[in-house]
């Protein structure tokens, strides 16, 4: 009889099992030919999988729905006690699936598209440890391993940003990834300590079980909150830390699925998400976290406009749907944060796999203004595209559409205006997704002739995974199908145990008010799409290229703001020049001076010893001999 | 005596035991197979390692001369552990032509030293006690000499046996000053009728020194530097960690329990030596270029924070000391392995300039050097961080602040040096970088073993709670 | 015993090392030839000079002497009480043999006994 608490006891093996994946792989890396690591690294996660399968079923019947597994004692110095726990709940299942489900495709997938790469086996190790970490991220029980999981994850990007490290510039995008990250990490361990000095512990449940001591907005609380919050906009790339995603793309295709999809970005979400109860104690950071979410989805929205470069439009799109997720978070109503997340891990990773198939089929091409006409020639890669830009750009009953249209119910029924500018964000996403779409797959081919004799739809190990995830990209708004349409928001319900939404889930809205949002929503929606096809498709608009001067306003929008320019001029420059003129006068003059000093009069001081000594060892003795008498002398008389 | 009595001695037997056997196999073996004896060595010494851990039952002998406790049978197969890998490192050192007919005596010599060792520890009385420091002491000196046609390798031995039979002689004036003001060499009788009369705190003194000279406290450590770097490196990392090690060990166990009614004065005494000696240390390896050198004169500085746990002097303290042992050894060797590995390929080069761009050429063993460093450094997640926040909490726990501020500013300092050999191998270019090489199975062995001690040890906290619960025995 | 002792015990000492020495610089007759300060071997004038490398032989020999009188050494005192230690000394002395032996035939077999 498999029971809940039963299968509980093995949940260890789900982080662990591609943790030994990565050992196996790099240890015998030597011993494992062709596509075996690969195998090895794929049947290790979804052995992951399975077994967060068992216990998501096991869970279901039970009537416990969290419990906490104590793996051992991890530190235990005076006060500070902290267990390695893990906790299994609806939300770390939820997250659990996802990793190891979409990241199970993922890894099916790249043993299709990195088969050729020399570095095939180190490749798997990553994918495998990236995986793991990202478990144990999800899986903590504290604050600690959670903070574990994330170095580790921010570990693998950079080795995973940075894996083709030939190119100087993928390196300075995996260093990019790196730093900005630290940013984050360094607010998140700030936060991570004030907690443990308010609280005592570490411990999901044991903070939120003192909570009831504080009264809203107390300043530790907010100040807990802002710093965890930095940790979060670090990790899910939003405004002012997002620049390293779209940077992020330098990595294999496969590599930035991953990132973008189920793992990574997504920490962030779930870190706030999960300090739930913590967030709910300080509506001035949910304020914030709304107003970044907004002007980051909205940002990152006008720049997709104008990228031609697929994996670049796709990362923008990742960044403003991360923005959305924001919003949602903001709002308080934690579930929707996570229900958009869940639908968006499937529909971005089919992106993003897609893009993958697609630079496959044209031997690495990534500028779309040199594809085109490719409907035909790869069908399976086009349906799945299709139905991925359908479901971001939220057309009923595409898993899209439920998600975003339950934040935006949200923000509507926060403020009308929220709801509004969040709608143009969307209508934007349609926008740049068909855009992407048309340009890729409809008129002529505008690539050489010598990639069009090569174009050949991907074997089926890179569509398999394809198909799947377009399926869940159909299916997955039915996950949490909501009450308006008689479903009965089985997500919601089944995060609540571990969620504690700060708004009531816009249950305060006349239903008419609901169903007229919703069809103008879709209105628009059709309305760019029509908008989308007679420019690119009646009329063939091509972007221009890179060597036409644009107009102010779009070639702002194609320089991304110019904001890794104001980063480069505000903090980068200076600090170089600084550190070029100022800290070398520092350096030398007083810390290579003290520090050297002290060295040379050591020296001075052995080289003056030793000349009074004819023989060294002699002195050595007369040392020895005098540190014996002086500490007599010492101990004697003092 | 009863025969079950001899399973106390198990550690000290099994290694009388392998010791005789590799004796036989030397003498009866042609001069053409000689390089059998290697991986018999290795292969004898697993085991008894292994067998170590077995448990067996704990108590005292010959009226109390020797005494095994938990504690002190943990530190035996610490130091068990150690040796093998300094053997597994020494394998393909051994191999080469100037070492082809002196294999067995590098391994009977090494064997006696930790036979020495483990009597050392397990020593009830001053006797017992002093035969164990002159067993561990003496053959270490030949070790020193081992490479007889190295000027520089006999200095060190020469160095080493001088220095040692002062250091030693001022030990035993010590101990015959405590038998003649106490009247017995027992240890527990010691501890209860110790005062602090003058000629008691003379006698400690010299004892004290005695014991400087063996983990090389300042201003006694003189030495380290020339032996060290005279001697071959596999001996090297053996003096500087698993000897040092041992003495440490049964330095704080006697300190906390002989000399416990003079705790006030003797606590002053390693707090002062335990400051100069971080600090002088630390001032001397930053301008070290020979890597073997540096690792030298960073030991000595260790060995000044090993001393914050002798001065916590508490359980916690103690069980620091025996944890921060087990993850040091690790963490050195491992650096010693690359470097050795290293010095073979590539014909003796051990300066830090020659280690530049060494990531693009052994990615693998610039990264276990890279671990070693960051483990030595104290930098998290590896083992070496929790070895020393224990000691720093150990200090703490008593309240010496000024002791831990400075611990914490020549942690700092370290960084600074540890971090050099990672930037010559990561950042630093070069046009001719080592070139790339690939180590024998042995070297790989070792190191991956000093790898795994390294994460395994600072992860595993069950490791250091399990230490803990020994140390309330002592 | 008090600090005063411990100074007056050094004072004694120093005295003592030091007063021998004066006494002994003072006191006997002095007479200083050459024939006085020369090396003294077995009254036969020296040839060259004493500090010359000899056979490391001689060394090795010592040693090995010492190895069967460090065994007889332990061997009296054994050998006295033998009948009330009863077996295990007996087994106990053999080993202590065994090992001693082991000793001479690696010397043996590293040519130690063959004068070169």
């Amino acid at each position: 009889m498999v029971t809940f608490s039963n299968i509980v006891k093995y949940a260890w093996l789900v982080p662990l099992l591609p943790f030994a994946g990565f050992l196996i792989i790099i240890f015998f890396s030597r011993l494992l030919k062709g596509k075996s690591s690969g195998i090895i690294a794929s049947a290790l996660i979804s052995l992951s999988f399975l077994i967060s399968l068992l216990m998501f079923f096991a869970q279901s019947d039970s009537a416990v729905k969290s419990i906490t597994l104590n793996i051992f004692s991890w530190l235990d110095v005076g006060a500070l006690k902290i267990p390695f726990e893990l906790l299994i709940d609806p939300l770390s299942l939820n997250m659990m699936l996802i990793v190891s489900g979409v990241g199970l495709l993922i890894h099916v997938f790249s043993i299709g598209y990195m088969l050729h790469d020399e570095r095939f086996n180190t490749f798997f190790a990553y994918m495998n440890l990236f995986s793991a970490s990202m478990l144990l991220l999800v899986m903590g029980a504290n604050y600690l391993i959670l903070f574990m999981g994330w170095e580790g994850v921010g570990l693998c990007s950079y080795l995973l940003i940075g894996f083709w490290f030939k190119n100087d510039l993928y390196n300075l995008a995996a260093r990019k990834a790196f730093v900005m990250n630290r940013i984050g990490d360094l607010g998140f361990i700030l936060g991570i300590i004030l907690l443990f000095f308010t609280f005592r512990t570490l411990n999901f449940s044991g903070v939120f079980a003192q909570l009831s001591a504080f009264t809203p907005n107390n300043s530790t609380i907010v100040i807990i909150t802002l710093l965890l919050l930095v940790g979060a906009l670090g990790k899910s790339a939003q405004i002012p830390l997002f620049t390293w995603l779209p940077d992020a793309m330098a990595g294999p295709t496969p590599v930035s699925a991953l990132i973008h999809a189920a793992t990574m970005v997504t920490a962030g979400i779930y870190l706030i998400a999960r300090s739930s109860l913590l967030f709910n104690l300080a509506p001035f950071t949910l304020d914030i976290i709304l107003a970044i979410g907004l002007i980051t989805a909205l940002f990152a929205a006008t720049i997709g406009i104008y990228q031609n470069d697929i994996k670049k439009v796709l990362a923008y799109s990742t960044v403003s749907q991360l923005g959305y997720m924001f919003i949602a978070l903001g709002l308080g109503v934690y579930s929707s944060a996570i229900f958009h997340l869940t639908t968006h891990a499937f529909f971005k990773a089919l992106l993003f796999l897609g893009a993958g198939s697609i630079i496959h089929a044209l031997s690495g091409e990534q500028d779309i203004r040199k594809m085109g006409g490719l409907k035909k020639k790869l069908p399976i890669t086009f349906l799945t595209f299709l139905i991925a830009t359908l479901a971001i750009s939220g057309f009923p009953p595409f898993s899209g559409f439920f998600s975003k249209d339950e934040i935006l119910m949200a923000a509507f029924a926060r403020n009308p205006l929220i709801y509004v500018l969040g709608l143009f964000g969307a209508l934007m996403t349609c926008f740049y997704m068909f855009r992407l779409l048309f340009l890729v797959f409809y008129n002529q081919f505008r690539g050489t002739p010598e990639q069009e004799s090569h174009i050949h739809e991907s074997p089926a190990l890179i569509s398999v995974p394809l198909i799947i995830l377009a399926i869940l990209s159909v299916v997955g708004g039915f996950l949490n199908f909501p009450e308006i349409f008689g479903g009965k928001a089985a997500q919601a319900n089944f995060l609540s145990v571990s969620l504690t939404n700060y708004a009531s889930n816009a249950g305060h809205m006349a239903v008419s008010t609901e169903w007229i949002l919703m069809a103008v929503s879709v209105l628009f929606l059709l309305f760019i799409v029509a908008f989308a096809y007679n420019r690119f498709i009646k009329q063939k608009m091509l972007p221009a290229g890179d060597e036409i001067p644009l107009a102010f306003i779009p070639k702002l929008l194609s320089n991304k703001y110019y904001v890794d320019e104001l980063y480069n001029w505000l903090i980068v420059m200076p600090y170089t020049a600084l550190s070029e003129k100022v800290f070398p006068k520092m350096e030398l003059n007083i810390i290579d001076k003290t520090v050297n000093s002290f060295g040379e009069y050591t020296m001075w001081l052995g080289e003056k010893v030793r000349r009074i000594q004819a023989g060294n060892i002699s002195f050595y003795v007369f040392a020895m001999v005098t540190g014996v008498i002086f500490f007599i002398i010492i101990n004697l008389y003092f | 005596m009863r025969l079950e009595d001899f399973l106390l001695m198990r550690h000290e037997l099994l290694l009388t035991l392998i010791a005789i056997i590799i004796l036989i196999a030397e003498i009866f073996t042609d001069d053409f197979k000689k390089q059998g004896i290697r991986p018999l060595s290795i292969i004898l010494m697993a085991i008894v390692t292994i067998v170590g851990f077995l448990p067996a039952p704990t108590g005292t002998l010959f009226g109390g001369m020797y005494q095994a406790t938990d504690m002190r049978l943990m530190m035996k197969n610490i130091l068990n552990i150690g040796a093998l890998i300094v053997f597994i490192q020494s394998a393909s050192w051994l191999k080469s032509d100037d070492n082809q007919n002196k294999v067995s005596e590098f391994f009977l010599l090494l064997i006696s030293t930790l036979i020495g060792m483990n009597f050392m520890i397990s020593s009830g009385d001053f006797l017992m006690f002093y035969l164990g420091l002159e067993l561990a002491t003496i053959p270490i000196a030949a070790l020193a000499a081992y490479d007889r046609y190295s000027n520089k390798s006999s200095e060190a031995g020469i160095k080493l046996i001088l220095i040692s039979a002062l250091s030693s002689g001022i030990l035993l004036y010590g101990i015959s000053m405590i038998y003649g003001t106490v009247g017995s060499v027992y240890f527990d009788k010691v501890s209860v009728a110790y005062g602090a009369t003058p000629l008691q705190i003379m006698s400690f003194i010299f004892f004290f020194t005695g014991m400087a000279f063996k983990i090389s406290i300042v201003p006694f450590h003189l030495w380290t530097a020339d032996v060290y770097e005279g001697a071959p490196v596999n001996v090297t990392s053996y003096l500087s960690v698993v000897s040092k090690g041992a003495a440490v060990f049964i330095f704080s166990i006697m300190l906390v329990t002989v000399f416990q009614n003079i705790a006030a004065m003797w606590k002053d005494v390693m707090w002062i030596t335990a400051a100069i000696t971080m600090t002088l240390g630390n001032l001397f390896a930053m301008r070290q270029n020979n890597l073997k050198r540096f690792l030298a004169f960073s030991s000595i500085s260790q060995a000044g924070f090993i001393m914050l746990g002798i001065i916590g002097g508490s359980e916690l303290g103690m069980a620091a000391v025996v944890y921060y042992i087990l993850v040091y050894i690790f963490s050195n060797l491992g650096a010693f392995g690359v470097i050795a590995a290293i010095s073979n390929a590539s014909g003796g080069k051990e300066n830090m300039s020659d280690y530049d761009g060494l990531y693009k050429t052994n990615p693998a063993l610039s990264l276990t050097l890279t671990l070693a460093l960051f483990s030595l450094a104290g930098i998290p997640p590896v083992a070496g961080f929790f070895g020393k926040f224990f000691l720093f909490t150990a200090v703490a726990e008593k309240g010496y602040w000024w002791l831990l501020t400075i611990a914490v500013l020549n942690t700092i300092i370290s960084l600074y040096y540890y971090l050099l050999p990672v930037k010559a191998m990561f950042i630093n270019k070069a046009e001719t970088s080592i070139a790339y090489f690939k180590s024998d199975g042995w070297t790989k062995v070792g190191l991956i073993i000093c790898v795994a001690g390294m994460v395994i040890v600072g992860f595993a906290s069950v490791i250091f709670e399990y230490i803990r619960t020994l140390s309330f025995g002592l | 015993m008090s600090s005063e002792s411990l100074i007056l015990f050094f004072i004694v000492g120093v005295f003592l090392v030091g007063g021998a020495i004066v006494f002994s610089t003072f006191v006997p007759p002095s007479s200083v030839n050459p024939n006085k300060s020369d090396t003294y071997e077995c009254g036969i004038p020296t040839k060259g000079l004493s500090w010359l490398q000899f056979n490391v032989g001689y060394y090795l020999f010592a040693i090995l002497f010492l190895i069967f009188d460090v065994e007889t050494v332990f061997i009296f005192p054994w050998a006295v009480v033998m009948k009330q230690l009863g077996m295990v000394a007996f087994i106990e002395i053999l080993i202590f043999f065994v090992i001693l032996g082991l000793g001479l035939l690696y010397a043996w077999k590293k040519h130690a006994l063959i004068w070169e």
